[in-house]
């Protein structure tokens, strides 16, 4: 319930003065510390976040997501107040945070690892956070049980975590989070030790969640799956820049570079080497013998950035591929049926492409060795500059 | 400005844990860094007026007394023997001890001797001085009266008769360590993967082969840790094996002085104080270069086992 | 492996078997002998087949009160020396184990050091008895050189630092606890095994002590059961002569000096050899952590 405003944040591990001991190096390889590996290395110290800037509307899920590394749990334990904030300012209704005590900002956390206290029942566990805030006793019993209910967790109340399977120990995390009923609701990867079938669950579960408890959500995840699902919008990192923030549909059909186009989208994004050239008010692609024209609004785009004709990185999704009579010819290496469509595993001129192929369209199957023409529309494909790896359109 | 606001934003955060601390600091101080201080006191002439850091200083007069006599020699060569036997009979028994258990089939009879042989280790040297007196005593001892008697042997005074105690107190030490010691091997023999051995059977190894061609090899780095750090202790004894279990006896100091014992026997003999700083001023700084020297040979060799 | 090795099974059982035999005889002769009868210890020396089964030596011990006032003694130490040295310990090694606290690395330097140099006997004793005048104290028994060891922060600390989740305090520091209340409440409930392990070693080093009491009791009143044995080691008739002194009016002859010396001692490993069973996994731990950490 309440609004969350990141300016210009950033995360800096400082050099420790002289060399760290081995021993204790090999000890404290924590979280943060692991990330380090391949983040930028300043006079200060080791970067983690850089340039974050982000308002989170009041009631809004907003999912942080990027491959390991990129600093995006850094970012949400920075808002929690479990690291310090080296630079920025971070704002909670308005109200600046930056050496607010993580118990007095109002925020609870849902931890990878569920982080239950393993000498409490799931009872004791629940209603640990209300106690510490002397909350009378029969309403932090009414509390425990309504969110045991809607968690569906009444039966386990008595029993300790350890007696519990992983999915249930994360409802009781997520639990002991919402009986506070916190301003924020913080997730830090709550589904990634789970199993594939339980994750999918639980998921759902979320959504549902989500709908009954109106709070303000930041979930950190790994998994782009989790983060078209579950977010309004979604904050895409990497090396500790914020590559794109938009909702699923935006970064989806607008991915704002390499990137981002890359890292959404499952099979992943088809690139090919290819010319844009233009033609008056008009701009094509010429790849593999081919020559496509854009879709007039992405036309209307360039033509307002003033790109010229050069050679390109051209986007282009597996499933906005099409098989047709004439196109860009390539063999067929593997056909994976999948049920409702096909998977084609191409080889074109040396580069791998996939191609989605519904069931219902096919003609025949398709064998190795199979030669097989593909083409695309103007609607969706995507053309990134060689040399900033930027989408042009933007 | 900002330099003091964040101090005091850390103090508030930090505050706690520096309070935890607290109590093992101060005892550490006390415990440990006052007397390092007062090793000064081996340079001293000392006076109950003077006290620890006030008396007459006097060079190294103290350290010119200790070793124009023979008990600095004495000590020291005991104390160098002892440990050195200490060691090297001390990686054969317990790593020999630690592989028997190890090759035992059944758990419960490994259990058995574990309990049994670590048992020792449970004892004070006070109680080991009353087993050790119980076969050894003159008139009472279970040696002279229900061995060397019913044999027709003359009966032996041990208290008094030097040549035996070198075996004695290798025997005590051994009986009373060999427990703590091998149960570290046993541990690592555990933890050496079991399929090197089933390769090795196939590939033809005899029990010995896989004995010295894996086991061995596998516990090296336990061993030369081990070993290292003893030698770093090699000025040191335990003086309630060198002191109790001869029961103090004055007929065979020759054998049992170490420089444990010298200093104690210095301490309480207020005229020899100043010589018993000296000696232990000796012991204590030649046992840090010691310990110096090991960890950085360690580290040499593999830093993985170096103590920093 | 698939191997027939009867024979080297036999030989280990063999091996093992003497060592046991070598390790329990003379406890078995001690224990015997304490229940054989003065003159019978006098004439036949000790034995492992007492000819008389005599507890004079034990109705002795229990209706003397130096003795039992003894073993109070020990048990008091033992018990606060524990409690206080555990507590000391996990403090401290909680602490360094706290990543970003500014000077942890030179606050663990500070506790390392101290396993490589020491001042040694002759500083440490002066130190105690002429700026703290411990002499004759209670303090004499609980503190010099037994509260607390580098050694037992260091393995304390890896076990902090291997066993307990930061995930968990930082949800306690999100769920609003002190940091003094994540250490009561969270910490601690969660170290039941090293606080095991080090709450035996520690009841073993103070149970066994007596050189502190060497070294700075001669108070008939402070003398702990250890200590008491070692007066006793030198002069078989200490007890006999202590009573006389505290004035009960016994014939110095009818003192059972030789079995009772052995009594006591039954007496004084009694209490570690009931808690060995119950300790002896935390114990074994304790040896193999420490000795590979250094």
């Amino acid at each position: 319930m309440a609004e969350v405003k990141l300016v210009n944040i950033k995360k800096v591990y400082p050099y420790v003065s002289g060399e760290e001991k081995k021993k204790n190096k090999k000890k404290s390889a924590d979280e943060p510390e692991k990330k380090k590996v391949n983040l930028q290395i300043t006079d200060e110290g080791v970067v983690a976040v850089q340039a974050f800037n982000l308002d989170i509307k009041d009631k809004e899920f907003i999912v942080l997501v990027g491959p390991s590394g990129c600093g995006k749990s850094t970012t949400l334990r920075m808002v929690a107040g479990l690291e310090e904030i080296s630079d920025g300012e971070l704002y909670i209704d308005g109200k600046l945070m930056n050496d607010v005590a993580p118990k007095d900002r109002d925020i609870a956390m849902v931890f990878q690892n569920y982080a239950l206290y393993p000498h409490m029942t799931v009872y004791d566990n629940m209603a640990f956070s209300l106690k510490l805030r002397h909350t009378p006793k029969d309403e932090i019993d009414k509390k425990v049980r309504e969110a045991a209910e809607i968690l569906d967790i009444t039966q386990y109340l008595e029993r300790k975590p350890k007696a519990l399977s992983g999915g249930q120990r994360q409802r009781v995390a997520i639990g002991r989070a919402i009986v506070r009923a916190p301003k924020v609701m913080l997730m830090d990867e709550p589904l990634s030790n789970l199993d594939a079938k339980l994750r999918n669950e639980m998921r759902a579960e979320i959504i549902k969640l989500r709908q009954r408890i109106n709070t303000t959500f930041m979930y950190v995840t790994h998994d782009q799956t989790e983060a078209m699902t579950l977010g309004d919008r979604i904050v895409i990192m990497k090396d500790g820049y914020i590559q794109q923030i938009g909702t699923p549909q935006e970064v989806f059909n607008h991915p704002a570079n390499l990137f981002v186009a890359g890292f959404i989208g499952m099979p992943v994004m088809n690139f090919f080497d290819a010319e844009l050239k233009r033609e008056g008010d008009k701009f094509f692609v010429e790849v593999g013998g081919i020559k496509v024209e854009l879709a007039p609004e992405k036309e209307a785009r360039l033509l307002k950035n003033n790109v010229q004709s050069q050679p390109v990185t051209l986007g282009v999704r597996p499933e906005h591929t099409d098989v047709a009579e004439q196109g860009i010819a390539s063999t067929v290496e593997v056909a994976e049926m999948m049920g409702s469509s096909v998977h084609l595993h191409l080889n074109a001129d040396g580069k791998d492409v996939i191609v989605i192929v519904p069931t219902i369209d096919m003609k025949g199957s398709y064998k190795q060795g199979d030669t097989v023409h593909f083409t695309f529309d103007g609607k969706v494909a995507h053309v990134f500059s060689k040399e900033t790896d930027k989408n042009l359109e933007f | 400005m900002q330099k003091k606001s964040s101090l005091m934003k850390k103090l508030k955060k930090y505050w706690p844990f520096y309070f935890l601390a607290l109590p093992g600091l101060i005892y550490f101080f006390i415990n440990n860094y006052i007397p390092m201080g007062g090793l000064i006191l081996a340079f001293e002439k000392y006076t109950v007026s003077g006290g620890i850091f006030g008396s007459k200083k006097i060079g190294f007069q103290n350290f010119k007394f200790l070793f124009s006599n023979a008990d600095a020699w004495i000590m020291t060569r005991n104390t160098l023997l002892y440990n050195i036997v200490f060691i090297l009979l001390g990686l054969v028994i317990s790593i020999l001890t630690a592989y028997f258990l190890h090759e035992l089939k059944s758990n419960m009879s490994r259990k058995f001797y574990q309990t049994v042989i670590l048992f020792p280790s449970l004892l004070s040297i006070i109680i080991v001085s009353y087993l050790a007196n119980a076969l050894l005593a003159g008139d009472t001892g279970f040696i002279n009266n229900h061995i060397l008697l019913p044999l027709g042997l003359e009966p032996i005074s041990f208290y008094s008769e030097k040549k035996w105690w070198p075996f004695i107190l290798v025997f005590v030490h051994f009986w009373q360590m060999t427990g703590t010691s091998c149960i570290l091997y046993l541990a690592n023999m555990s933890a050496i993967d079991p399929s090197l051995y089933e390769a090795a059977s196939m590939d033809g190894a005899t029990r010995w082969q896989s004995f010295f061609n894996i086991t061995i090899p596998c516990l090296v780095p336990t061993i030369i840790t081990l070993t290292i750090l003893a030698v770093g202790k090699i000025f040191n004894s335990d003086f309630g094996l060198f002191y109790q279990v001869p029961m103090n006896s004055g007929a065979i100091i020759d054998v049992t002085q170490t420089i444990d014992t010298y200093v104690y026997r210095g301490l309480m003999n207020t005229a020899n104080l100043g010589m018993s700083a000296a000696a232990c001023f000796y012991q204590s700084v030649v046992g840090f270069c010691l310990v110096m020297i090991t960890n950085s040979m360690v580290r040499r060799i593999s830093s993985e086992n170096a103590m920093f | 492996m698939v191997r027939k090795d009867t024979g080297f099974q036999v030989f280990c059982h063999v091996i093992l078997a003497i060592m046991a035999v070598l390790v329990l005889f003379p406890l078995a002769l001690l224990i015997l002998s304490s229940m054989s009868s003065e003159s019978d210890i006098i004439k036949y020396g000790y034995s492992l087949i007492p000819k008389n089964f005599d507890f004079t030596a034990y109705k002795f011990i229990f209706s003397e009160g130096s003795v039992f006032h003894s073993y109070l003694v020990t048990i008091f130490v033992t018990l606060v020396g524990t409690v206080a040295s555990v507590l000391v310990t996990t403090m401290l090694a909680y602490t360094l184990t706290i990543n970003d606290l500014p000077g942890r690395r030179i606050l663990s330097f500070l506790v390392l050091f101290t396993m490589l140099f020491s001042g040694g006997l002759v500083p440490s004793y002066m130190m105690w008895t002429t700026i703290f005048h411990i002499k004759n104290t209670i303090w004499a028994l609980l503190i010099p050189n037994l509260l607390c060891s580098a050694f037992h922060i260091m393995i304390t600390r890896s076990y902090f630092q291997n066993n307990i989740p930061p995930a968990i305090l930082e949800s306690a520091r999100i769920d609003g606890m002190s940091e003094f209340g994540i250490f009561f409440k969270i910490v601690l409930p969660l170290s039941v095994p090293i606080i095991a392990t080090i709450g035996f070693m520690k009841a073993l080093m103070y149970w066994n002590d007596w050189t502190n009491s060497l070294y700075y009791i001669t108070d008939k009143n402070l003398v702990g059961i250890q200590a008491l044995l070692n007066n006793m080691l030198t002069n078989v008739q200490y007890l006999a002569q202590s009573m006389d002194a505290s004035s009960v009016a016994t014939d110095m002859a009818t003192v059972p000096s030789l079995s009772m010396r052995l009594a006591i001692a039954v007496v004084g490993m009694l209490p570690m050899i009931i808690l060995y069973p119950f300790f002896q996994k935390y114990y074994m731990k304790g040896l193999t952590v420490g000795a590979v950490k250094g």
